[in-house]
């Protein structure tokens, strides 16, 4: 036999086994969940991507290799501005980076997502950086969290080829340091590539990580010869995250809550608490069950300091503790 | 630069409707022989395209069926590992009446390679659907799964091995 064959053989057992599988679902199933509320991701989304306007159609992996080249205001930038150029790389505006750090749960430690303003330049790849940057040596908002990396932790570069992306790293990072866990170290690395990607915005691309410009076999101790995929969000992140309001932020009543939530039957309970007082509460469904998905809900409250807590139920009844996330917000 | 322009342009909804008529049958078809159950298969394929459709705005079209088959191949792995506590909620599907005896041989070899798949390691079972089923190259099921070239070539070799193994003794 061969090769051909052989490729053939198992080929045609793979079709034959499934060639009598007829889908029974239909696009209208899919519809109806797609008409839903306009997503989380989606708002956070809006005014980024309207700060570069010209970004906007730039998709896939080329935005990389060409940053180089003269922006060209594209469609959406015309009628907005006579002739201008879009703007330049240089200037900086207040932007929202998704950037990942460590808190503790029921179920140990796990990662929560914070958007961060920072002043930020306006294109895909300033974004990536910053977000890169923060998750290594950057501090997180809500006082809950910590940054996994070691203090002398730096950035030698960056570059995504539209396939692997690559994060070259500063630092004595070979080997795991004294006092941390195998377990802090892996989830340290996935903190790291759980940020970057979602500061790339390209999906879930494999990182490959380098140490001071070389190929090492080991980051923190945890193998890093070959580029990593990141693992099972459902594995490695916190089961309940506030995305909006952040720790220490203003709004105003009425205000929406976002995050994401993978609790019991997909439902999502809060309170709102002056001191040790309920001043109010409620609850919601996130949009599937089971695993990270969106939820928000509307709060209004008279002018005060107060925590946000939204959590998970106990279904067990016995008190045991549950996934959460907390703020603390005033409300002007 | 701009030349995907008018790609970024079809809005969610036509993307969801043209790649529905496009794809659904065929990732249902792949979930299963990851899976092997087509309700959980449907219910991974229905969640990828609602996935997709929520991201829009961030998927490159060109690159969309690459994207939901990425997505497919990932769910399903992670509803294998929720499926030992799902199974027990979970009825099997009962077959549709008496079928004839051809049928049932069909029925026999069908399932045959399908329980030789399920019993393989996953990475193995998702590089040989990948590149069996889907006749993808190399390095799109690396970049698909996230692995290396020379992890896929180990895992399809000794995958291939594995269950041309089970085929050939399950036969004798």
């Amino acid at each position: 036999m061969d090769r051909n064959d052989e490729h053939d053989d198992l080929s045609r057992a793979l079709h034959d086994a499934v060639a009598d599988v007829r889908p029974e679902g239909t696009l209208a199933q899919i519809r109806t969940r797609t008409d839903k509320v306009v997503p989380m991701s989606r708002r956070w989304l809006l005014p980024t991507l309207a700060a570069a306007a010209a970004m906007a159609v730039v998709v896939g992996g080329a935005f990389w290799l060409t940053k180089g080249d003269d922006a060209k205001p594209g469609p959406a930038a015309e009628g907005t501005a006579t002739g201008s150029p879009s703007p330049s790389a240089t200037a900086t505006s207040p932007r929202a980076v998704p950037v990942y750090f460590v808190g503790d749960t029921p179920h140990g430690k796990k990662l929560y997502r914070e958007f961060q303003t920072q002043q930020v330049c306006g294109t895909d790849d300033c974004l990536l950086k910053a977000a890169t940057v923060s998750a290594i040596s950057g501090s997180p908002t809500d006082p809950d969290y910590t940054a996994p990396w070691p203090s002398d932790t730096g950035l030698h570069g960056l570059s995504y080829d539209g396939d692997v992306l690559t994060i070259d790293l500063a630092g004595d990072l070979h080997d795991r340091p004294a006092g941390m866990s195998q377990a802090d170290a892996e989830l340290a690395v996935e903190q790291l590539i759980y940020s970057a990607q979602a500061g790339l915005g390209q999906g879930r691309p494999p990182v490959q990580l380098l140490l001071a410009g070389q190929h090492t076999d080991t980051i923190l101790g945890v193998p890093s010869s070959e580029p990593l995929a990141a693992a099972n969000p459902d594995d490695v992140q916190a089961m309940v995250q506030v995305d909006s309001p952040a720790d220490g932020g203003d709004v105003s009543s009425p205000f929406t809550v976002t995050g994401r939530a993978a609790t019991f039957e997909a439902n999502v309970v809060w309170e709102l608490r002056n001191g040790s007082t309920v001043v109010k509460k409620g609850f919601t469904t996130a949009q599937e069950c089971c695993t990270l998905a969106p939820y928000s809900f509307q709060v209004s409250a008279p002018p005060g300091s107060y925590t946000l807590t939204v959590h998970d139920t106990d279904e067990s009844g016995q008190g045991l503790p549950v996934d959460q996330d907390t703020k603390e917000i005033t409300v002007r | 630069m701009l030349a995907t322009a008018e790609e970024a342009v079809i809005d969610a909804d036509t993307a969801l409707e043209q790649l529905y008529a496009a794809h659904y049958a065929g990732l249902v078809r792949l979930a299963v022989l990851l899976l092997r159950d087509q309700a959980l298969a449907e219910d991974v394929v229905q969640d990828s395209f609602v996935a997709m459709h929520r991201r829009w705005d961030r998927v490159d079209a060109g690159k969309a069926p690459a994207y939901l088959r990425q997505t497919v191949v990932n769910r399903s792995r992670s509803a294998l590992r929720h499926r030992a506590v799902a199974a027990r909620h979970r009825p099997d599907r009962l077959p549709d009446g008496a079928p004839a005896d051809e049928a049932v041989l069909r029925d026999e070899r069908r399932a045959r390679v399908l329980d030789a798949l399920a019993g393989l390691p996953t990475r193995q079972r998702e590089v040989l659907v990948l590149r069996y089923y889907l006749d993808l190259p190399e390095a799109d099921i690396a970049s698909t799964l996230g692995i290396s070239r020379g992890a896929v070539k180990t895992h399809a070799s000794r995958g291939a091995a594995a269950l041309r193994r089970t085929l050939t003794t399950e036969e004798d």
